[in-house]
């Protein structure tokens, strides 16, 4: 998830050169002993003149919250269980198309992390399934394999353990696709837990502002989540999967734009050294009228029903 | 015809190795980084990269109320110190590691969402040296379980 911002033959100069010369970090079963290895490979010299050019770059990455932190969110902010929201299972034939196999792969993964979060193992179970197929769909090796739905039905009453393995499975699909070079891929996915997530919310509060402030909270705030991911798509303008999704992000955009958030005093923090703990605190208002409420429903209702028909 | 097809070859040989490179640099991630989060749980999300001397690299995240975060920014042994900075959209810095004696993790409590940015510097050991070292660098969220 990055943007790179440098000279095109400078960088290709560095890649070949760090293509050369690289070898890295790799650690396995005699982990330390691989990992003092991997630290002496993983040094390299690289030409002085190609190095000056990198150096101008710069590198960011915009960070999403992942299926597991939004279901986490949604949680916690005292949401309950309701199976009826969750794509069905039975959906997944529905999906040919590498755009809908990872929105979907995305959908899943949050459906899963949601179901794992109220102890539904049994469906936990069946959305790994889905979520494997999907990944061997767009050819993710070994990101979930049987040995996964095996342990997880192993695991099924010991939830961190559970939640380990999600984590695991997701970490292995995300960095599979980016590293694959297929960076709108991985974005997709990102984007498709990250829809789910919102409509499971939006749902959960049956339309009504006052019901449950927390979770209102959660959705609102997902505004900063939202220029997130627009600024992950502009990077990849001009692909047609991007162009479509950024098009789907800027009509959500339109409504989140008149929701307010601002913070009414400094953001401060203060660290607790001993227990390397530092909090931050600002003053903040945020607002939103129950008419922009109901069309934000409207629309996550609309682009969710598109990402999984 | 035939410089054409060696050129394609080159070129496809160095991009094949560039990403066993990174390939690498996941297996790195996921095999020493990830077990500092400790008892955190681990977000799912895949941040490292292949950074060099003087390089700098930001990460934009929403950190929610009522999570607990754990950052790990994690480097291979070759490179020198890597510090993190933790900067407000106003450009202010909130919590910077150089003066927590260069801690790589650390805990992180928001009493209201904000958008944030990591921002991870890597030392250089000599600034007039020609020769620059690179390798790889991980940044992990982790969430306090319940």
């Amino acid at each position: 998830m990055k943007k790179l911002l440098y000279n095109p033959v400078s960088i290709l100069v560095l890649i070949f050169s760090l293509a050369i010369y690289v070898s890295s970090c790799v650690t396995d079963s005699s982990q330390k002993k691989k990992e003092n290895e991997i630290n002496k490979q993983a040094a390299q010299k690289v030409n002085e003149k190609a190095m000056e050019e990198f150096n101008k770059s710069k590198l960011i990455f915009y960070s999403l919250p992942s299926p597991l932190e939004t279901a986490m969110l949604i949680k916690r902010a005292g949401a309950v269980y309701d199976e009826d929201l969750l794509n069905p299972t039975d959906n997944i034939n529905r999906y040919t198309t590498n755009l809908k196999m990872a929105l979907n792969l995305g959908i899943y993964s949050a459906d899963l992390s949601y179901t794992s979060l109220f102890d539904q193992t049994q469906r936990s179970v069946q959305y790994m399934s889905n979520a494997k197929k999907l990944a061997d769909g767009l050819g993710i090796l070994n990101a979930i394999d049987e040995n996964t739905i095996k342990k997880l039905e192993n695991n099924m009453n010991n939830r961190d353990m559970v939640l380990d393995i999600i984590s695991e499975t997701f970490m292995n699909s995300n960095a599979y696709l980016s590293e694959e070079n297929r960076p709108v891929m991985a974005v997709s996915v990102l984007i498709g837990g990250w829809i789910e997530g919102l409509y499971i919310a939006t749902k959960l509060t049956n339309g009504s502002l006052v019901n449950n402030k927390k979770l209102i909270e959660r959705i609102v705030y997902q505004k900063l989540s939202l220029y997130t991911v627009m600024n992950l798509l502009e990077e990849y303008k001009g692909n047609k999967d991007a162009d479509y999704l950024l098009g789907k992000m800027r009509e959500l955009k339109v409504i989140f734009d008149q929701v307010k958030i601002r913070n009414t005093s400094k953001v401060e923090a203060s660290t607790d050294e001993k227990n390397k703990v530092t909090t931050i605190k600002a003053d903040s208002e945020v607002d939103i009228s129950q008419e922009v409420f109901n069309k934000l429903l409207k629309k996550v209702d609309e682009i969710r029903t598109e990402f999984t028909s | 015809m035939l410089r054409k097809f060696r050129l394609i070859f080159l070129f496809s040989v160095f991009v094949f190795v560039a990403m066993q490179a990174d390939a690498q640099c996941f297996s790195y991630a996921r095999a020493v980084c990830k077990t500092e989060l400790g008892d955190f749980v681990h977000d799912g999300n895949y941040n490292a990269t292949i950074l060099s001397e003087g390089e700098t690299a930001e990460i934009y995240k929403t950190f929610f109320t009522g999570q607990e975060y754990r950052i790990v920014v994690c480097k291979v042994d070759s490179l020198p110190q890597v510090d993190f900075q933790i900067i407000d959209g106003k450009d202010k810095i909130l919590f910077d590691s150089k003066e927590h004696g260069g801690a790589n993790i650390w805990d992180f409590k928001l009493e209201t969402t904000q958008q944030l940015i990591i921002r991870v510097e890597v030392a250089e050991k000599d600034k007039t040296s020609n020769e620059k070292v690179s390798g790889c660098v991980s940044i992990m969220f982790g969430i306090k379980r319940e």
